[in-house]
């Protein structure tokens, strides 16, 4: 009999959801809502929590959100913490294929009001995060893909995102392999066309989202940076300091993958 | 009593539930829905007021946008989250993409909780994204508004942009509707003349060469000419986005640009405005004539022209409006940028 519960309910909900008028609309809200109370009674809801707060900690807490639907709260604090953090938050929180809904606080007394409706909380850890990867929406992977291949043909492709890499270094580098194509999203600014390494482009300031960063990262050969979910979605990617401990960046570039690298 | 008065002390706190099945995507919308939201939570004298996006992963979007689907949805929630998170006494904001959770906090809420649109009208799903009606009646009511706010979290950044970009400047925050440049362009006659702004501008590095013109809109949205003009500057290049942009509209010391998404803001953040282009269709609900030069609760530095932008008419209104919001910010009854000369 139990068993026979849900499919009933989900039947009607699906029959109501049809007529989309009160008091069809009613009895449809009803079942939706009924449906949702047996899910937290059996415990199959479930939310990851981060804090604004934590910076950049907070969008690799997503990757750990495993790979059953669940849901993400944001305990944004006031308002003020962390400048654009929600939107680049919830930029974040789309790419992640498993986070179904999100639930953003500026008062802490709201997130204990809600915290009843999102179930259980998910503290992650399950090892699947290692395996999550980011994917854009399907535009943005689109444009991201559309610009390599104009600008690369068929060149490796390095898209350098780490501020501690100098705009001379980035020039140098360019300059002494141009084998390779360089896409610089770092915003450091960079000379004008002419003046630079015609094979280091700069598109920090090209009013790329995060998404259009993802398709980009995605399609290209390494990503050489420290943005988690930037670093989750490209094929390899590698930190600025572990490069350069491996004997000199440009010979290191040169190479194919080796341990250290994260191969996804 | 005035609208804060209105809302102070009481513990209660509004819902405002916008549904996508029959919501638009649009920031003008998003915007409107957002002030009747602060209007109501002021009127039933609320404290706070928490905010209810649904996204029904079977009927992502209305019958007006079909070209939004379930795959094209996320990059267009994502493009206006911003404009959702400028009510007044926003206490949390919660993106829904499950019907079961959106009706498990709706039958909590929608019962015992002031609600825009209410419980009644989401049942039969109307929602009344764009007439002034509400807005109107509350300001005959209590004789002023609640102001939108700029986005949560975006400030900050915003400003030290424009302390950075216009030191000492008059700036003017201007948005110039291109939809023929967007991906999916739609009511062409509503875009802004670029002739016309561009002769607007030309003439007014010349005779007002402190103010600096900020442009504001997608990145797509705007010509490349636009780059050379050296009285003009355009955020989006410097990794800017909607949050700063609706932020600057709050900052900037006057608002410019055709009637859509941003002068919605300009409008219910009570900053000064010329509004373009307001299409006559609209009269009827804001509820005033064709060709009258302001909205019920717009002052003498809030104008709305009804006509075809023209160069010299552009000129003569920003001269006129200019004179008055030096003066008002003199007398204290304007608030003037940050960082402008009129400050």
């Amino acid at each position: 009999m139990k068993r026979l519960v849900v499919p009933v309910l989900d039947l009607a909900l699906r029959v109501a959801r049809r007529l989309r008028f009160f008091p069809f609309s009613l009895v449809f809200l009803a079942i939706g809502a009924l449906l949702r109370r047996i899910e937290l009674r059996r415990g199959r809801a479930r939310h990851v929590l981060v804090g604004i707060a934590d910076g950049p900690a907070a969008r690799a807490a997503l990757l750990a959100a495993g790979r059953a639907p669940t849901d993400l709260l944001v305990d944004a604090g006031t308002g003020t913490e962390g400048e654009g953090a929600v939107s680049s938050l919830f930029a974040a929180f789309l790419a992640i294929p498993t986070l179904r809904s999100v639930g953003v606080y500026f008062d802490a007394g709201a997130l204990q009001q809600d915290l009843p409706l999102w179930g259980a909380r998910d503290e992650g850890g399950s090892g699947a995060a290692a395996r999550l990867r980011p994917v854009p929406y399907a535009g943005a992977q689109r444009e991201g893909e559309l610009l390599l291949t104009r600008l690369a043909g068929g060149r490796l492709v390095y898209v350098l995102d780490d501020r501690r890499l100098s705009l001379e270094e980035a020039q140098g580098l360019a300059a002494e392999s141009p084998e390779f194509l360089f896409v610089d999203l770092a915003g450091r600014g960079g000379q004008p066309p002419g003046e630079r390494p015609g094979n280091l482009v700069p598109l920090g300031a090209a009013g790329l989202g995060l998404h259009q960063k993802l398709g980009l990262v995605r399609s290209a050969d390494m990503y050489i940076g420290s943005d988690p979910i930037l670093a989750a979605a490209a094929p390899r990617t590698a930190e600025l300091p572990a490069l350069r401990m491996q004997g000199g960046l440009r010979n290191r570039l040169r190479g194919r993958p080796v341990a250290g690298d994260t191969i996804h | 009593m005035n609208a804060e008065q209105a809302g102070s002390g009481s513990g209660r706190v509004a819902v405002g539930v916008y549904d996508f099945s029959y919501g638009p995507y649009a920031l003008g919308d998003a915007l409107t829905w957002s002030m009747n939201l602060a209007c109501l939570a002021a009127d039933r004298g609320c404290d706070g007021v928490d905010q209810v996006l649904f996204i029904d992963p079977k009927r992502p979007s209305s019958r007006y946008q079909p070209f939004i689907t379930g795959l094209t949805a996320p990059a267009a929630i994502d493009a206006l989250l911003p404009g959702f998170l400028c009510t007044p006494g926003l206490r949390s904001l919660k993106v829904l993409r499950d019907a079961p959770t959106f009706h498990r906090f709706l039958w909590r809420d929608g019962f015992r909780r002031p609600m825009w649109p209410s419980l009644w009208q989401q049942l039969n799903r109307q929602l009344d994204q764009v007439s002034h009606f509400r807005i109107n009646a509350f300001w005959r009511k209590h004789g002023q508004l609640p102001r939108l706010q700029a986005p949560r979290g975006h400030l900050g950044t915003a400003r030290a942009w424009l302390a950075k970009a216009a030191p000492g400047r008059f700036t003017v925050a201007v948005n110039l509707r291109q939809s023929v440049r967007a991906p999916l362009p739609a009511n062409l006659f509503r875009d802004a003349p670029l002739p016309e702004w561009y002769a607007f501008f030309d003439a007014a590095a010349r005779s007002h060469p402190d103010t600096l013109f900020v442009l504001l809109g997608g990145y797509g949205e705007w010509d490349r000419r636009l780059l050379r003009l050296p009285n003009l500057t355009i955020p989006r290049r410097e990794g800017l986005g909607l949050g700063e942009e609706l932020a600057l509209v709050t900052l900037a010391d006057m608002f410019m640009g055709s009637s859509s998404g941003f002068a919605a803001m300009a409008t219910f953040a009570d900053r000064p405005y010329l509004i373009t282009k307001v299409e006559h269709l609209f009269a009827r609900y804001v509820e005033v004539p064709v060709g009258a030069a302001h909205y019920p609760f717009g002052a003498a530095h809030q104008r709305l022209l009804w006509c075809e932008d023209e160069r010299d008419l552009l000129m003569a209104e920003f001269v006129a409006l200019r004179a008055r919001i030096d003066e008002g910010i003199a007398a204290g009854r304007i608030a003037g940028s940050p960082s402008g000369a009129a400050s």
